[in-house]
Parts: C-alpha cells; structure tokens; sequence
C-alpha cells in the first residue's frame, strides 16, 4: 500500500511537470512581422486611398481607431498617435513584437504637415 | 515520504521551467516600414500639398511656402527614419504644370535615387496626354481627375500596390539613365525658379 501511494505521487510530480512544459512550450502561432506590418501599412494606405485617412487624423482620432481597428486582423492589438513633430513615441507591451508603421500626411483642407504613427503586436 | 519529495522536487523544477520561459521570451523589436513604402508615402504626400495648394487658389509663393513647409516636416522625420531627403523643385510651363522632384536616399546603401515628376493639369477635370501617354490618376473623390507621370530608377519594386489600377503607368517604369540625368538637370536647372 505505501509503495502504491509512492508510486501515485511520483505520477502526480511527473504530470505536473509534464503539464507545465507542454503548457509553456507548446507552438503558438503567430503572425510573421513583416506580415503585420504591411497590413499596417496598407490599413493607413487604404484609408489614405478613399480620401478619409488626413481627415480622420487630423479632425477625429477616435474614428481614426474604430477603422484601424476593422482593418487589423482581430488577433492583434495597436496604438495609433498622430503628431506634428518627428518625435512620435508611445508605450507598447514590453513582452511583444511591435512593428511600427508611419505614415505622413500633408494636410486635409490646408497644409498642415502630421506624422501618423500605428503600432501593431499579435496578441497571441 | 519518498513520494512527497519528488512532488516538492517537481514543483521546484516547474517554477524554474516558469523562470526559464520568461527569460528566454524574445526581445521586443520594432519593425520599420520598407524604403519604397517610406518613398511612396513622401512623393504622394507632395502631390498632395500642391493639391491643396491649387485647389484653395493659393498664389505660387504660397505653393512654394506649403511645399518648403512639408519638405522642411519631411525631412526630419525621414531622418528619424535612417533617411536623407532632399527636395528640388521648380513651377513652370506658365502655370500649367507644376514640376516636383524629390530624392530620398537611404543612408545604409547610398544608392537609392529617384526622381519624380508630377504634373498637375489647369483644367483638372478632363483628361490629358502627357508625352503622348494618358495616366489618369484620381487623388480624392472630392476634388475630381488630374494627371500625375511617375517616373522611377528605382529597380526590383512591386508597383501594383500602389498604381495597380493604372496600367498604363507601368510603361513609365523603365525609365533609362540618359532621361533621368535629363529629368534631373531640368530640374536643377530650375531650381527654385517660379515662372507663373
């Protein structure tokens, strides 16, 4: 009976690890970044094609998002700034690949010079 | 007690895996946008500032003013960037058409020199040969058709991307040297220059 329950709890042990390693381990599938960053790219770029993406930028951000956001795959995240210098930071998770795709307007009804900046990470 | 020991033992080597796992997550890298999405990006932009500029009626020293002003904002991002930008431009032909060259080059290779040229029609609603060529291009929905030629030395890039509903435009793509230089010196030649 003792060696039974010795045997049980050394099975426990090895499941456990076993459990943890395929758990940390196991293959996650995740989006080439270059990938990611053309589809960044192109997101700005289309939006830019219609007509819609200096307006946004420049008159209401917060629509700028909601169509990045429909654009993005939905396995990835992003922050979106626009400025009017070159210095264009944010944060981003430390623990993720961020690709960084910026874009430069000249205006909408007048010239008025911004750079677009998209950051995009996988979330998986 | 054997048995209690090994499970100890176990979660000792599960919260060094935990350990382990985290140490070796990669590092974060930020991945920058391509030299011809960069490029593309600018010379677009530029077309655009001169848009604006034609359509609120702005005289040719405010063409000039907006011009230099997104240049001058150009620059420093491209630079951010690892770029060199370098921009010479000249209006002339009487004010109906308006000349645009820009040079971006990549610090890193030294090598990537393009010229483009844009030409903006007077009457921007009607479509026009350019060198016996029509490229018809439109820039907004709002502001109707105009004509844009794009010539480019730059080699192994896709262009369907981004004119890949102007078919016409890729016969413009293999421009030779001998033009280019010819482009280019027309350009420095009117450097700065208004004719208006």
């Amino acid at each position: 009976m003792k060696g039974f329950i010795q045997t049980l709890e050394a099975s426990i042990g090895a499941i456990l690890i076993l459990m943890i390693v395929v758990l940390l381990y196991s293959y996650q599938p995740t989006v080439p970044e270059t990938q990611l960053l053309q589809v960044g790219y192109n997101c700005l770029d289309n939006l830019d094609n219609v007509g819609y993406l200096s307006y946004y930028a420049l008159y209401d951000v917060t629509e700028l998002e909601n169509k990045i956001e429909e654009c993005l795959p939905p396995i990835t995240d992003f922050k979106i700034k626009v400025c009017d210098t070159e210095e264009c930071n944010t944060t981003t998770p430390a623990n993720k690949t961020v690709v960084l795709a910026s874009y430069l307007i000249s205006g909408y009804n007048a010239t008025q010079p911004s750079l677009i900046n998209l950051w995009v990470w996988s979330e998986i | 007690m054997k048995g209690q020991i090994f499970i100890l033992v176990s979660i000792m080597i599960v919260i060094a895996l935990i350990l382990l796992r985290i140490s070796t997550r990669a590092p974060v890298e930020q991945y920058q946008m391509t030299f011809p999405d960069n490029y593309f990006n600018l010379q677009r932009e530029f077309v655009h500032t001169i848009d604006l500029s034609l359509i609120n009626k702005e005289s040719a020293l405010d063409i000039k003013d907006n011009v230099e002003e997104f240049a001058d904002f150009s620059r420093r991002v491209m630079i951010t960037k690892g770029y060199t930008e370098k921009v010479i431009y000249s209006f002339n032909y009487n004010g109906t058409k308006v000349v645009i060259g820009n040079f971006l080059g990549d610090d890193l290779k030294d090598i990537n020199i393009t010229l483009i040229t844009a030409s903006w029609s007077k009457s921007q609603l009607v479509p026009e040969l350019l060198d016996g060529k029509s490229v018809l291009r439109t820039f907004d929905p709002f502001f109707g058709w105009y004509i844009v030629k794009v010539e480019s030395n730059l080699k192994n890039f896709s262009y369907a991307g981004y004119f890949g509903e102007y078919e016409t435009m890729t016969q413009y793509f293999d421009i030779n040297l001998s033009n280019r230089d010819m482009m280019i010196n027309d350009i420095l030649t009117n450097n700065k220059t208004i004719t208006w």
